[in-house]
């Protein structure tokens, strides 16, 4: 179970202390059906995210420790629509700090929705 | 689950760049063992808000270690001294206001687990300070590296570090810009 991923996928962490909690200002995406989205929704996502679920039979049975690696990996998951969705706004509502980005702002929008829906897809 | 991972990659090469970092951190990604991903995954979740009971989830979850006063500390390749704290509140190595036999112990790339002393041990209450060596030049740990407060050092892998971890992890990042130096 490679948790690096978890890890190396947050580059440049900038943390949100969870001991301040503040009023979300960002909005997790909630017009698709997130976290369970029905079969015209789940079409929806999965052009935003540019490909489909995997195909054919799913397993039967699982090793030991799947559960938990899967629980993990949701989590993560999870997180990764929370904190893209925060950057998201950050960057639309110019946020001080998060707007260096110039003339890739319209490019950086459209690579976090996408990052976004494929949060929600491996979820 | 590795298509997964490739694809986590492209983005993350991508952000590097964004950042004006070269894409590819390092040759073998740092090993993180889940325990230490779950600890560091519960920093975002408000307390209490999940609707799952995360205790569910077959992993313990370790008091943060912060390096340099923070949770993540962006450090220069080469070899210095880092300071790092945690919340022992509570422990036994707090009762006991511990103060030999610690170790920091580093994880990058696919190497094994270096653990080096725990030096100048500071107790205020229930929080430990250590200072400790950071050996970049050894391990040449570009890109991520992540450190835990241990109770012992020669683990033969990763995972190893999990039973004898008192506080984890301290992420440790080395940037490497596409500047030419």
């Amino acid at each position: 179970m490679r948790a690096s991923m978890i890890i190396a996928s947050a580059v440049g962490w900038g943390f949100a202390n969870a001991a301040a909690i503040a009023p979300r200002a960002f909005q997790i995406p909630n017009n698709n059906g997130f976290p369970n989205p029905n079969a015209e929704q789940e079409a929806l996502i999965a052009k935003e995210a540019g490909g489909k679920l995997p195909g054919g039979a799913l397993p039967t049975e699982l090793p030991a420790g799947s559960t938990t690696a899967f629980q993990l990996i949701a989590s993560n998951e999870l997180f990764e629509t929370a904190f893209f969705s925060s950057l998201l706004n950050n960057i639309t509502s110019k946020a001080p700090g998060y707007t260096e980005l110039g003339a890739m702002t319209a490019d950086a929008e459209n690579i976090i929705k996408a990052v976004l829906a494929v949060s929600s897809i491996v979820r | 689950m590795s298509s997964v991972i490739g694809q986590e990659g492209e983005q993350n090469g991508a952000y590097r760049l964004f950042l004006e970092e070269i894409p590819s951190e390092s040759p073998f990604l740092t090993y993180v063992p889940a325990a230490f991903a779950w600890s560091a995954l519960q920093l975002f979740i408000v307390p209490g808000s999940c609707p799952f009971d995360l205790k569910k989830v077959d992993l313990p979850i370790f008091p943060g270690l912060e390096v340099n006063g923070d949770t993540v500390a962006s450090v220069k390749a080469e070899d210095q001294e880092l300071t790092f704290t945690a919340n022992l509140e509570g422990t036994e190595c707090a009762k006991q206001q511990k103060k030999d036999g610690l170790y920091i112990t580093y994880v990058t790339g696919q190497q094994l687990p270096y653990s080096v002393p725990a030096e100048n041990v500071e107790w205020k209450g229930g929080v430990i300070t250590v200072k400790a060596k950071f050996p970049y030049a050894e391990l040449i740990a570009q890109g991520f590296t992540h450190a835990s407060l241990t109770t012992a050092k020669d683990f033969p892998n990763a995972d190893a570090i999990v039973k004898a971890t008192l506080a984890a992890p301290a992420v440790i990042q080395v940037p490497r810009s596409i500047k030419s130096s």
